[in-house]
């Protein structure tokens, strides 16, 4: 069995050595399937990064009156972390407020003489809450807004609002963005299918006075269909070799780039790339393997009787 | 050997090549089949091969129901009947014994066969010494002398000859067809299907005559009638 694959192997490097040019131009072809499909991957990691990091900065500040007693403000908290929807409170004493303040503003007497006119801590403690997601902050202030609290907390400051703008805006573009690219991916993906078939119909005349005689003698069909199954499935090898290649390149020289707009660690495709190479590109072979078997079946059964 | 039971085979309503024949060849035997272009000489040996479908009636070829065989028993089928056409069909790029050998490549014979197999059936068919020449090299008759060496190669017990001596001169003609009996000789069933006149004549064997898709004649040691 093993010689007669290695068989089929040596017609199908002789085929694709006899149609040099076929060859380039179709694994050219699927070199920019590869290329498109990981671009349309790094679109997507890179905008989850994106939306995972700014959804990090947001929170919801709660402040309580300075009269508010630790015992009221524990009520809250209780209250809150009940609540589904809320992931984490911190618990900002009035000390550690007041502190904070004065840390902040050291060295910068026109916000130190409030402090000391007042003459005493004019803080109250304070909570940061986050939620789980985005929209479930609106809940939590439903629930801050019930009457028992009114007499404890003196404000809200929503660190929300904008970031939603922002992550409604972007997710919007960001949708768009990942169309355009799923686009541009399935239009080179059919075209890869085309080149395959075509590289396969092509290889069938180029071949048909060998088929002719294998039919003849009584080959079997794995050996006059299996060297242009090993055709397409070295096209696809050689694609992802370089396709993958070119594209890991491209992300190495870009990284730098995100790291200094983004902040060091923030969006880090090279990385991501770097520890799910294997499935990301034995996910593009197979899909690649896939449709080069439906391009060369198709082929082979409308070009090649057997 | 051979049974065709009532066959036809219509290409088209217009054209139809074989009406209702009845052909029935033993084991061993030598038999020549004759007519004239069209007659249906050629269908009968793609029918055999399988490679068309009857229209009607049935086929049996060396225990194989071809009229009912299914698409993977087909390989099996061939590699018990050797075939030699007009053209040789002989691969350009490949030397004498690549050529032979590609039939046991192709089958999935281990190298080590191939090694000892080939250069004995050069031998056979007397053209060991151009086994390293590619057909543009050798004259017509050492092309088809190659062709049968390769038609020969699963040791088949039916070789079915179409024409092979259409291209040849008479010298060569009758060194092929003298090939083709010595095979004959070894118990290897030979039909050979052909239009040559001289050749049938001499040969003294079993002739079927066509026409017009019809058997007409079927002598046990025939001439060539029409």
């Amino acid at each position: 069995m093993l010689h007669a694959f290695i068989r089929v192997v040596r017609f199908a490097t002789q085929s694709m050595k006899r149609n040099l040019w076929l060859t380039i131009a179709t694994s050219g072809t699927v070199v920019l399937t590869v290329v498109s499909l990981s671009f349309l991957l790094a679109i997507q990691i890179g905008i989850s990064q994106i939306l995972q990091s700014t959804e990090k900065q947001i929170d919801l500040s709660v402040y309580f009156y300075p009269e508010t007693s630790d015992e009221q403000a524990n009520s809250v908290i209780v209250a809150l972390r009940s609540l589904p929807q809320v992931t984490d409170v911190t618990h900002i004493s009035r000390e550690k407020a007041f502190a904070d303040y004065q840390e902040q503003a050291k060295g910068l007497p026109e916000l130190m003489r409030p402090l000391e006119i007042i003459g005493d801590n004019p803080f109250g403690a304070y909570l940061i809450i986050k939620a789980k997601d985005i929209n479930n902050y609106g809940k939590i202030i439903d629930e801050l807004s019930k009457p028992q609290y009114k007499d404890l907390i003196e404000s809200q400051q929503k660190h929300f609002e904008e970031n939603r703008v922002f992550i409604q805006s972007f997710s919007d573009f960001a949708r768009k963005v990942q169309l355009g690219a799923l686009i541009v991916a399935i239009v080179f993906a059919f075209i890869s299918t085309l080149m395959m078939f075509n590289a396969v119909r092509i290889a069938i005349y180029t071949h048909s006075q060998e088929i002719s005689v294998m039919r003849l003698v009584g080959a079997t069909n794995f050996f006059i269909r299996g060297p242009y199954l090993v055709e397409l499935i070295t096209y696809g090898v050689l694609a992802v070799m370089i396709g993958g290649g070119v594209f890991m390149w491209l992300l190495y020289l870009v990284q730098p780039y995100l790291n200094l707009y983004f902040g060091a660690g923030e969006i880090d495709l090279w990385g991501y790339f770097l520890r799910n190479a294997i499935f990301i590109f034995g996910g593009q072979l197979f899909v690649i393997v896939v449709l080069g078997v439906v391009g060369s079946s198709l082929a082979i059964r409308r070009y090649l009787k057997i | 050997m051979i049974n065709l039971k009532g066959v036809s085979k219509k290409y088209s309503d217009e054209i139809v090549a074989l009406q209702r024949v009845n052909i029935q060849i033993e084991s061993g035997e030598f038999v020549s089949i004759v007519g004239q272009s069209g007659a249906g000489k050629s269908t009968i040996v793609k029918l055999l091969l399988a490679e068309e479908p009857v229209t009607g009636g049935q086929i049996e070829v060396g225990g194989w129901n071809i009229t009912t065989i299914r698409n993977r028993d087909i390989p099996l089928l061939r590699r018990q009947m050797g075939v030699v056409f007009q053209d040789f069909k002989l691969l350009p790029r490949k030397t004498v014994f690549e050529n032979v050998a590609f039939a046991l490549e192709v089958c999935g014979e281990p190298a080590r066969q191939i090694r000892e197999v080939v250069p004995y059936l050069l031998k056979v068919v007397g053209i060991q010494d151009r086994a390293h020449q590619y057909p543009n090299q050798l004259s017509g008759g050492e092309q088809q002398r190659a062709s049968i060496a390769r038609a020969l190669i699963h040791r088949p017990k039916l070789l079915l000859a179409d024409e092979p001596t259409g291209n040849l001169d008479s010298i060569n003609t009758r060194e092929i067809i003298d090939l083709l009996s010595k095979i004959n000789e070894f118990g290897t069933t030979v039909v050979l299907v052909t239009h040559n006149r001289d050749v049938v004549n001499t040969l003294k064997r079993r002739v079927i005559t066509l026409d017009n898709g019809k058997v007409i004649s079927d002598q046990k040691i025939g001439r060539y009638i029409i």
